[in-house]
């Protein structure tokens, strides 16, 4: 046991876990002051133009919107610390249980578009790198659309053939997982091709590159001349030198997926976290706006730890600095 | 060295690539086509038994609570059913109460509730649920407290029987009751407990809401209420209400047959015909340019300021622009009870007598005004800040980024004119408390126009028809607005409903108990 805690692995780990900590807080800090300076009130979003002075101030009290800044931030972060991130100026709703009900559709969409563009990204890295000629072009200009290509515009053509004319699929909406899996996997057909695309092309390039960086290496030239078959060359011996360069752009590519949610849940009328932001910030409902900030900072903790533990795992010269 | 792709050795794992890549395409191709073809589509309505209808609405609702949100017509009304209804035609129609009427002079109003209503709770509609949601409506702090004037009591006269006691004269508590959460009302043990009225609905309407089925913001699920008066007019199983703010994507959500009828927008309104959708339209509300100080002193106190701008603007080709055949030019201001049809063309587009106006009024070598906009009206802030520069009106022009900063913008009383659309369900008595009274937002330096006063004063006393038109025409005679052109709401209907109607005096909001399946 002790040995295990004194392994640099597990002290990485540790290290990460404690700075996300001040990390959190001065994140929600700054949030805090940001949208509390947007210009407007949410008072006067809240009850329009037409209340009386005396339902103004009902309501600042109400909401305690009359306090000092500080003073709220502390309220604030006293709840958090016990779990409760308030509730919703708007809706009176808590934001726990808004961001929860909507956190499992960012999620699925997420997590299904960087799996996607994992899965399709290296093989089409690999198959690029392999081959010459024609289908490695073909490739090549598949990954400028990705990158060139807007998710949402993506969307709508995704929608207009597959929804519309075809017919085969739903042009928007999500159905929970616990009510039908097949009904919630073809909800996330389309939203996950919009936002996986731009991710594919990331990971595609990537990967050719790495693997054309390794295939021209000293100890695979040995395995070709050892009469090593291909394929266990190219999955055994290449794969995973090759793919410590893709591991490192996961990273950025998960937060990526993440920001792009926002366009695709709008296209799609997806009620995910993306939307609640949007709606959030237009109304300076700063308690679920908070929630959600903190909520996507821990997970980009999260998704960064997970790499780094990824890139360790692939590369043995990491773990003992 | 070995090729790592060359010679024939490369060539046979080429193709064998070549062939793995194929497989794969086809094996990922075959499952998203299967994916497709599993029965149970969304977007086709249930063929057996009573029928689901889907609504799509572009806005979200303001929340649940009506005491604290905005009325959120046509789909709150679902849960809550006012205790006056504005029908489609924009008709006053008896719901929770059956009949009403006005005395001492219109500072009293007394309602006879029907006899078999009960909220979803079961509890009864009678006259102490009604007195007790007016007193929670008086304190509840909402977005329309206050929007019923003084209130010195209310008496309970029988179980069904209430009477309103104003402290001054009100001729439109009817209005005020339909279209204001005052008359959606909500049963006395929530009353007593308001949190519940934040996740769940508790009134009697002819449906209530399935909160564990809907998600704040996305979607809203409503069930038949099983103890509504009138079972014969529940005419679907469920009612499933979309939120897509996107009008693209609400069009393909009709066209795909996810939905059976959605707010429309004049922009997809031309490709939902196209695709076999029936539109169906009517004027929703006038965009109107107000003018918030008419003191003496100020340049829009000056008659001749306020008609020569009202002159420079070329309303057909603002509306022309702006929203093609989904609106019209008008220079009066259309409200519920006092439309004047011969007035819309008042102020008919004459640059040079704008100008000859402001020269005598002394403004010959121009003035400037300030005006605040909201950022998603900028093209016609453009377009009519050039149309008044034409003549010498210069406009400073402040932006609000969100509605939010445009409600405090308001509030700051910094600016001359203040760009609002005027719903055409608002009765001038409403348009009057709202916008033009002494002390309203939109008068905050008390101005009064003196022939404008003395109709108010009389119709507040009398309620006579005549007035409402008498003082449309006023207000366009003294150019107390600078009214550009009407906004038509757009619906999308499918072939699976019938009876989506709108009209100008229901502000173009539906009732949805009006709609039926087609059989």
């Amino acid at each position: 046991m002790m040995s295990a805690l004194r392994s640099p692995l597990v002290g990485l780990i540790l290290r990460r876990l404690l700075m996300a900590v001040p990390l959190l807080v001065v994140v929600s800090a700054l949030t805090f002051v940001l949208v509390s300076f947007a210009p407007g009130d949410p008072v006067a979003g809240i009850l329009g133009p037409n209340a009386t002075p005396e339902a103004y101030e009902r309501m600042r009290a109400l909401l305690g919107l009359g306090q000092p800044l500080h003073v709220q931030y502390w309220h604030w972060l006293q709840g958090a610390l016990h779990g409760n991130l308030g509730t919703s100026l708007y809706t009176g709703e808590s934001v726990s249980k808004a961001i929860f009900d909507r956190s499992s559709v960012t999620l699925s969409l997420a997590v299904g578009s960087l799996l996607v563009s994992v899965v399709v990204g290296i093989g089409l890295g690999l198959v690029s790198a392999i081959s010459r000629g024609p289908l490695a072009r073909i490739v090549d200009v598949f990954a400028l659309l990705g990158w060139a290509l807007p998710s949402f515009w993506v969307g709508a053509m995704l929608i207009l053939l597959f929804a519309v004319n075809l017919r085969l699929l739903p042009a928007t909406g999500y159905v929970p997982l616990a009510t039908s899996s097949a009904e919630w996997a073809r909800s996330l057909v389309l939203p996950v091709a919009a936002l996986s695309l731009g991710g594919i092309a990331a990971v595609t390039k990537q990967t050719r590159e790495s693997f054309l960086d390794v295939l021209s290496t000293e100890y695979i030239r040995m395995a070709w001349a050892n009469g090593v078959r291909p394929w266990s060359i190219y999955l055994r011996h290449a794969m995973k030198n090759a793919s410590i360069r893709v591991v490192t752009i996961l990273g950025l590519l998960a937060v990526g997926i993440v920001g792009g949610t926002v366009l695709v849940e709008s296209v799609f009328a997806l009620p995910g976290l993306g939307s609640l932001s949007v709606r959030a910030s237009l109304q300076h409902d700063l308690p679920v706006v908070q929630g959600i900030v903190v909520l996507v900072t821990a997970l980009v903790v999260v998704v960064n730890l997970i790499i780094d533990i990824a890139y360790a795992v692939l590369n043995p010269r990491v773990r003992t600095t | 060295m070995p090729s790592r792709a060359g010679g024939p050795a490369g060539s046979s794992r080429r193709r064998r690539a070549r062939t793995a890549l194929a497989t794969l395409a086809a094996a990922v191709l075959g499952v998203g086509l299967l994916a497709g073809c599993t029965p149970g589509t969304p977007g086709t309505a249930s063929t057996g038994g009573p029928a689901v209808l889907r609504v799509g609405i572009s806005a979200d609702l303001t929340g649940l609570n009506p005491a604290t949100t905005r009325t959120d017509r046509p789909i709150k009304p679902l849960a809550y059913e006012s205790l006056i209804q504005l029908n489609s035609a924009g008709k006053y129609v008896p719901g929770l109460a059956a009949s009403w009427s006005y005395f001492d002079g219109n500072k009293g109003f007394e309602l006879k509730l029907r006899p078999d209503a009960k909220f979803s709770d079961g509890t009864p509609v009678d006259a102490k649920a009604v007195k007790a949601w007016i007193d929670y409506m008086g304190v509840a702090g909402g977005p329309y407290t206050g929007r019923l004037g003084k209130i010195t009591s209310i008496e309970i006269v029988g179980d069904l029987t209430v009477r309103l006691h104003l402290a001054a004269p009100y001729p439109s508590v009817e209005g005020i009751l339909a279209t204001t959460p005052w008359g959606q009302i909500a049963a006395p043990s929530a009353v007593a407990s308001p949190k519940t009225l934040n996740t769940e609905t508790v009134g009697a309407g002819s449906y209530k809401l399935d909160a564990a089925r809907s998600v704040s913001g996305d979607s809203y699920v409503f069930m038949p209420n099983e103890y509504y008066y009138d079972k014969a007019a529940v005419q679907w199983s469920e009612i499933d209400v979309k939120v897509i703010s996107n009008p693209t994507s609400m069009l393909q959500a009709i066209q795909s047959g996810q939905l059976d009828v959605a707010v429309g927008n004049p922009s997809t309104a031309a490709a939902a015909k196209g695709s076999g959708i029936e539109v169906v339209t009517a004027t929703s509300a006038v965009e109107t340019l107000i003018l918030d100080d008419l003191s003496k002193g100020s340049p829009t106190g000056d008659l001749r300021v306020r008609q020569a701008m009202n002159y420079a603007i070329d309303r057909k080709a603002l509306a022309q622009a702006l929203v093609g055949t989904y609106g019209a030019a008008t220079s009066a201001m259309s409200p519920g009870n006092g439309q004047v049809p011969a007035y819309e063309d008042y102020y008919a587009f004459n640059p040079d007598k704008a100008r000859t106006l402001l020269a005598q009024a002394g403004y010959g070598k121009g003035l400037t005004l300030k005006m605040l906009e909201p950022s998603w009206k900028s093209n016609l802030t453009q377009a009519v800040a050039s149309q008044l520069a034409a003549v010498g009106i210069t406009l400073n022009v402040t932006t609000a980024a969100t509605p939010a900063d445009y409600v405090t913008q308001i509030k700051s009383k910094s600016y001359a004119i203040v760009n609002q659309d005027l719903p055409t369900d608002a009765d001038v008595w409403t348009v009057w408390t709202g916008t033009l009274q002494p002390k309203s937002l939109f008068n905050f330096t008390n101005w009064e126009v003196p022939e404008l006063s003395s109709l108010i004063n009389s119709a507040a006393t009398s309620g006579e028809a005549h007035y409402w038109t008498d003082i449309t025409k006023a207000v366009t005679e003294k150019a107390v607005f600078v009214p550009l052109y009407k906004v038509d709401a757009v619906y999308f209907v499918s072939k699976a409903v019938t009876g989506v109607k709108l009209s100008e005096a229901s502000g173009g909001i539906p009732l949805i108990s009006d709609w039926k399946p087609v059989k």
